[in-house]
């Protein structure tokens, strides 16, 4: 079992994008963790945050309250949030929690970063 | 293990089989009792409306149609009741104890987090959710080593909402499979978790609910505050239709269902307020006689924006696919702006504050925030989710009661009012995914809230007739006798089987008496005056009562002074109908009776040397 880890991956100066990969299990366990460690981000002076969610290989309700908590952060701090390449078991717990209705989901990185205004 | 279990085993047996001929008598009493009820008020309706009092005797009619359909939903409540074992306990899961308190001493928490402390079971981690940010809280839970949460900066300037708001602070604070919540003076006993825990080993089971009792309730108990009648027959009976409640303390609860939903309702609101937003946008882009062509111009490309926004939510896209469209759109249109007169420019998608609930401190509420009762608010999401839950009927925790009437009465007054705001607010007749029975349910305890209105009919009818001689019914003759007595009887009896020989009198008592305040419960919420969430205080406030019972004390006094007054007219010879008479002083005699258990308690003192003692536990007594 892969435990939980968050990496920021890329950053994108022109559209002002930090991306930021998930690994491993996000649970009631780990997202207090997770949760710190987005605010943090959204901190660092990071407009908008993506986060690629491939190697995610599960997350339950609590793991998802966390997400949206990353997200509420990222907006109370003048960016935004956006989630990428969901696993099956994601995407399904994501639908079940009807977050599908409020979040967009892109299927990859490049795909993501393009849904982002850029910075001109 | 064989030899531990046959006297148990036996005694079980007998308990089935007792309750089995309990249900079959019960059922036998309600299907007669609601067959002569029918009759009896079919006749009504047919043939006893007095003509010459239309009024009176619609209300009458109305308030007695009430009390028939309430004895409905009580006998469907006692229909087909459900009597728990506890499942062997799920061993080694974590377990969250949520101690909360706002004002309550220090030495009723200490009570409580010592006790939880020796909860027998292991992980377990016990926090206090001081919502009152006290040091002195602060020290006990450093000096028992317990966790200690208070709201963080997050909640400044932002709702609180009370009880449900220092839970959710506290889940998010925290991470055990399952919660334990805990009243501030919930002494809870050393086995608690190990005959709760095993419930969850049905996956789909969101709560168990275990009894509230308490330990100060004084002899007599002046105050009604026994719920031994709710926390047995009663939840039996919702959880015979999978609706058991869960009741603020004592229960355990499953982590992930209680966010699962606070998810769903997330989703639900975030989509509420970004519609709000909407169609404030709407109106700030409506033209005007007044707008120059500058303005016209960029209002009408707001305007188009907002409708391609609707067009968005109606075909179900994301929220945030909506606002940033907007937000490009709105972008665009405000740049041909004239720089003033538009909506405030809104950076990024400016929906986004709704979908992240900038309003309130927390995003996803595991405990509902609609009603100021969350317990109950809760569990019928959970329900409404297809979430099951369980009442075990077994105490296993011993709190307070309100020690006087003032407490008693806000108590009450926060019960009746939290219940009738979610009717109005997340209806259990039109929610989602609810089963019938569920629906039923959660319609009978609301339902019996209205109550007020049917028993101020029942204390006015016998003082208009004593005093004017207006009858509410054509003649209280031998048609009336033969149908309404059989009823009552069988009604009578309902209500003592159901009971289970547990002391319910003190309870109808207060049901009757009280109806000033479900009055003003109902009233309240109709008319949206805030209600706050009062704390039950824990201990005895002092001083007399008789300001909260004036209501009661009027009506007792024009009562008694109404008998008085027909039957000297009697005497005198200046009225006659003597059955009439007679049927309304007995019936007002009954009233005054039922209303003078409250009086009495408005002025109740402790008997000389009467100190409750809070339960203390061996730890041989755990297992």
């Amino acid at each position: 079992m892969i435990p939980f880890r968050i990496e920021v991956e890329a950053q994108d100066e022109d559209r002002k994008v930090t991306v930021a990969r998930m690994a491993g299990r996000l649970n009631a366990a780990s997202s207090s963790e997770a949760k710190a460690r987005l605010k943090g981000l959204t901190g660092e002076g990071a407009k908008h945050l993506l986060l690629d969610l491939s190697e995610l290989s599960f997350i339950d309700s609590s793991g998802l309250s966390a997400l949206v908590a990353g997200y509420k952060a990222a907006v109370e701090a003048g960016g935004s949030l956006k989630l990428a390449c969901l696993v099956p078991q994601v995407r399904e717990v994501f639908a079940l929690t009807h977050l599908d209705r409020v979040f967009e989901t892109y299927p990859d990185v490049a795909a993501a970063l393009a849904s982002f205004p850029s910075g001109s | 293990m064989a030899t531990f279990g046959s006297s148990s085993d036996q005694s079980r047996r007998m308990t089935m089989q007792s309750d089995h001929r309990r249900r079959i008598l019960f059922r036998a009493i309600a299907t007669a009792n609601l067959a002569a009820g029918l009759v009896y008020i079919s006749w009504r309706y047919a043939a006893s409306i007095n003509p010459s009092a239309l009024v009176l005797s619609i209300l009458l009619l109305a308030a007695e149609t009430y009390g028939i359909a309430d004895a409905l939903l009580y006998a469907l409540t006692m229909w087909k009741p459900r009597r728990r074992i506890a499942p062997p306990p799920l061993e080694g899961r974590s377990v969250d104890v949520f101690i909360t308190t706002y004002n309550e001493p220090e030495g009723i928490v200490r009570r409580t987090a010592e006790a939880a402390m020796a909860i027998d079971w292991s992980p377990l981690s016990v926090y206090i959710l001081d919502d009152g940010a006290r040091a002195d809280i602060r020290a006990l839970a450093e000096e028992l080593g317990c966790g200690y949460i208070t709201r963080g900066e997050e909640w400044k300037g932002r709702a609180r909402h009370a009880k449900a708001g220092n839970v959710n602070n506290a889940l998010n604070e925290t991470d055990g499979e399952f919660i334990l919540i805990l009243d501030a003076d919930q002494i809870p006993e050393p086995r608690i978790l190990s005959r709760l825990s095993g419930y969850f080993a049905d996956p789909k089971i969101a709560f168990v609910q275990s009894p509230q009792s308490f330990y100060n309730v004084p002899p007599g108990d002046p105050f009604g505050s026994d719920a031994a009648l709710f926390y047995g027959p009663i939840m039996r009976g919702k959880d015979g239709w999978n609706a058991a409640f869960f009741c603020g303390s004592n229960a355990l609860l499953r982590r992930e269902a209680l966010m699962q939903v606070g998810l769903l309702s997330y989703a639900e609101a975030a989509e509420r307020e970004v519609r709000v937003t909407l169609r404030e946008l709407r109106r700030q882009a409506r033209p005007s006689l007044r707008d120059d062509a500058g303005q016209r111009a960029w209002k009408g490309a707001a305007r188009k924006a907002v409708h391609d926004a609707w067009a968005g939510l109606r075909r179900g896209d994301p929220l945030q696919a909506v606002s940033d469209a907007l937000g490009e759109a709105l972008g665009t249109a405000l740049r041909g702006a004239p720089g003033n007169g538009g909506p405030a420019k809104a950076p990024g998608g400016p929906l986004d504050r709704d979908i992240a609930r900038s309003r309130e401190a927390v995003a996803v509420e595991g405990v509902s925030t609609v009603s100021v009762t969350e317990d109950m608010a809760t569990a019928l999401r959970l329900h409404a989710s297809g979430w099951d839950s369980a009442f075990h009927p077994e105490v296993l925790a011993h709190g307070l009661a309100p020690e006087d009437l003032g407490s008693s009465l806000a108590q009450r007054l926060r019960w009746a009012q939290g219940t009738i705001q979610v009717l109005f607010r997340d209806s259990p007749l039109s929610k989602k995914g609810l089963k019938p029975g569920q629906r039923l349910m959660y319609f009978a305890t609301i339902n019996s809230y209205f109550s007020g209105f049917a028993n101020l009919v029942f204390v006015l009818c016998p003082l208009v007739f004593l005093f004017f001689g207006v009858a509410p019914i054509r003649a209280w003759n031998l048609d009336f006798f033969l149908r309404f007595i059989p009823f009552f009887i069988l009604n009578r009896l309902m209500f003592f089987v159901a009971a289970e020989g547990l002391p319910v009198h003190r309870g109808e008592q207060y049901n009757l008496g009280l109806f000033p305040l479900w009055i003003k419960a109902v009233l309240g919420v109709i008319t949206g005056r805030e209600i706050r969430f009062t704390v039950t205080p824990k201990t005895r406030q002092t001083g007399r009562f008789l300001a909260s019972v004036k209501v009661q004390i009027g009506v007792i006094v024009l009562t008694l002074a109404a008998i008085i007054y027909a039957v000297t007219g009697l005497t005198l010879g200046i009225r006659g109908n003597y059955l009439g008479i007679a049927v309304n002083a007995f019936w007002g005699c009954y009233n005054v009776y039922e209303l003078a258990a409250i009086v009495r308690a408005a002025v109740y003192t402790p008997p000389e040397g009467w100190e409750p003692q809070p339960p203390s536990f061996g730890r041989d007594q755990g297992a």
